[in-house]
């Protein structure tokens, strides 16, 4: 074979941490675990032959890292070449033509009023993906108002978390859902066990037998809620993978950054909402970013990671660790986050104690 | 203010994304779909006499004109047809007159954009493959050897020189749909045993030599500058001959490519000379690093391209045209 350098393809991209590195599979959505060395080694020969640089390595190491090399290629993440030069680099550029990209809004108890306001703004801001939450009553001509006064906004999609309760009427759910397209979900939440395996005719009706009646339930640091995508990984260098371009309306039409947070910044009522989201103490979040936050900075998973400002280690602290996290990037253990003994006072500050129960 | 002309059925995702950035960059802009003119029922004309000419065709003035599409033709007055009774000669043919008289009509609405910056321009878009073909020979651009014939013989003599051959329209890839099935013309690898059933004489038809490829390249083109991305079909056997036979398991891996600089340099005077200041460039990179071309798409998908190259060429759109609007 005359191709000597072996070039990771440049949507496969390396995050170090400190004590190991991932290949993060930005274009199939996979993340894989290497040795912190193998990583610096790639880095070092990506535009150099390898086997000129094998020959500082002893026998034994270098086919170690041929062996390393051939799981990278038979797993599709790198190729073999003579021109690297013609492959660049991914452009680690990040943008998007919205002032607000997502928004949680608790629907219970607005008035069509103040939803009307909330369209609008949402209109104004180029929003693109809507959460609505009813925790305890689903009124369905509220969400029926909300979606009317969406028309000439760029939503792509609304989802919608309400509750399972005795008056329910699946016809009511089922007419809204085929009138409104952009309605691409309904999550029947504390739903009977016997609910949750049925299926229903319409694929955009799910149940789940979880509560969700408060905002607790949010903020789980998991592998299985990585998004290992262009989009957020690009993000994640300068703004909060979580935060950044996000707005909520709590129960009582607080403008916050999330449900989850205390800071409340305005309200519906008597605020502009365009002006409150403009404001540099709204957009403050948006800007903590991964490589500022306690341990996050020296994780490898930090670039695909959903992070959260809501629960954190040390709430006196901005730039404090996720409380429910569990990984421990010097030791990379996966612990249960919620037994943890040096999480306890955070969670009695929180007060979780009570959720974690159920 | 900006015109954008699409087919209003035709829904496209990377339209959407260049229409989120003008929106963000607050530019000003309109829709024009040949529906404005065949299907609802506005009044308009055009009116030309021995003095002066009258335009009522109701549109605003528009300085930068984003072309994507106007009007599919077999969408047009699909209730008439169902309720046609007559000889399938007689329908055919009127089917095929309309669509000329309707090709007619729309040059003489694109006329009243004729002093607009227009991406592309219009009467630029239908060129056919052969002539793009013969004008990148004569820029010394690498092209698959190619034979329009209708002889079995010429055939088989072109096979045997080159062993695997494809064959593709000259126009635009074209699908067929009924109520059970689609079939796509797509790319498709051929060997002497396809062509046994074939008569002696057949309808004219454009073969090319199958190109050995160590990678497909996509370059979308606009105003002067590359965007390239390379696709790496060769990898999995289903993709092997046409990339879109996608593995949907498994992705082609589709990575930026810098073009080296000799073959963007013909490449920008070939767009010039087929009149066309964006597009979507297809090209082959043979294992002996040839860059082979085959054709330009003036109207072609640029989605797939600037999501995993990270290139937002939605906003460089969306900025060339506000860029023209002031």
């Amino acid at each position: 074979m005359n191709k000597k350098i072996f070039k990771l393809f440049a949507n496969c991209v390396i995050v170090k941490g400190a004590s190991l590195a991932t290949i993060c599979d930005l274009h199939r959505g996979k993340v894989y675990s290497i040795p912190l060395p193998f990583a610096q080694f790639l880095e070092e020969t990506k535009n150099k032959d390898i086997y000129q640089a094998l020959d500082k390595f002893s026998k034994e190491d270098s086919e170690t890292i041929l062996e390393y090399i051939a799981y990278l290629e038979q797993q599709e993440l790198g190729f073999w070449t003579d021109e690297p030069e013609r492959y660049p680099d991914l452009d680690l550029q990040w943008k998007s033509p919205e002032h607000i990209s997502n928004a949680i809004i608790e629907l219970d108890l607005l008035s069509n009023q103040e939803i009307k306001k909330i369209t609008n703004a949402l209109t104004d801001l180029y929003c693109k993906f809507v959460e609505l939450r009813f925790y305890k009553t689903f009124n369905p001509d509220s969400l029926d108002f909300f979606a009317k006064n969406c028309s000439d906004s760029v939503i792509r999609s609304i989802t919608v978390f309400l509750p399972y309760t005795s008056s329910i009427n699946f016809q009511e759910i089922e007419n809204i859902s085929v009138k409104y397209p952009r309605i691409v979900l309904f999550v029947i939440h504390s739903a009977k066990e016997k609910y949750v395996s049925q299926n229903m005719n319409n694929p955009k009706i799910k149940f789940i037998s979880r509560k969700i009646d408060s905002q607790n339930h949010c903020g789980i640091i998991d592998p299985k809620l990585f998004s290992i995508k262009i989009p957020v990984f690009t993000e994640s260098f300068e703004h909060n993978s979580c935060l950044n371009k996000k707005m909520s309306i709590d129960i009582e039409g607080n403008i916050k950054n999330c449900p989850s947070m205390a800071q409340i910044f305005g309200n519906i009522k008597t605020d502009i909402i365009e002006d409150i989201i403009s404001t540099t103490e709204f957009q403050k979040s948006w800007n903590i970013h991964k490589d500022l936050i306690d341990t996050c900075k020296d994780c490898e998973y930090r670039r695909i990671c959903t992070d959260c400002r809501a629960y954190v280690e040390n709430p006196e602290d901005d730039y404090s660790k996720p409380l429910k996290c569990g990984y421990d990037p010097y030791t990379n253990q996966w612990k249960e986050w919620s037994t943890n003994p040096l999480k306890r006072e955070a969670i009695k500050f929180y007060s979780f104690q009570e959720f974690l129960k159920n | 203010m900006i015109l954008i002309g699409k087919d209003y059925k035709e829904s496209n995702e990377s339209h959407e994304g260049v229409i989120d950035w003008l929106l963000y960059r607050n530019a000003k802009f309109d829709f024009l779909s040949g529906d404005d003119y065949y299907e609802n029922g506005k009044n308009w004309s055009l009116e030309i006499n021995n003095s002066l000419e009258i335009n009522k065709l109701n549109l605003k003035n528009y300085n930068s004109i984003w072309f994507r599409g106007f009007l599919r033709h077999r969408d047009y007055l699909k209730e008439t047809f169902v309720k046609l009774e007559s000889t399938n000669d007689n329908i055919s043919e009127l089917r095929w007159r309309l669509g000329q008289e309707i090709s007619k009509i729309n040059s003489q609405i694109f006329n009243t954009y004729k002093n607009a910056y227009q991406l592309p321009d219009i009467s630029a878009i239908k060129v056919d493959k052969f002539s793009m073909l013969r004008k990148a020979k004569d820029l010394d651009l690498l092209i698959p050897n190619s034979l329009i014939t209708n002889s079995k013989k010429e055939l088989l003599i072109f096979l045997k020189k080159y062993k695997y051959i494809i064959s593709k329209p000259l126009y635009e890839l074209v699908y067929f749909e009924d109520k059970e099935n689609v079939t796509f013309f797509k790319t498709k690898k051929l060997a002497i045993e396809s062509f046994k059933s074939l008569p002696e004489k057949f309808f004219p038809s454009f073969f090319q030599k199958y190109i050995e490829k160590d990678i497909e390249l996509r370059a979308f083109y606009l105003e002067g500058n590359f965007y390239t991305m390379a696709i790496f079909s060769q990898l999995d056997p289903q993709t092997k001959a046409d990339f879109r036979n996608y593995n949907k398991e498994r992705p082609n891996r589709n990575v930026p490519y810098s073009l080296p600089e000799e073959i963007e340099n013909k490449l920008r005077i070939l767009m010039n000379e087929l009149c066309l200041n964006t597009g979507s460039i297809d090209l082959i990179k043979t294992p002996d690093k040839k860059y082979v071309f085959l054709e330009v798409n003036p109207t072609g998908q640029f989605g797939f391209v600037s999501k995993p190259c990270n290139y937002y060429l939605e906003d460089e759109i969306a900025k060339e045209l506000i860029k023209h609007d002031d």
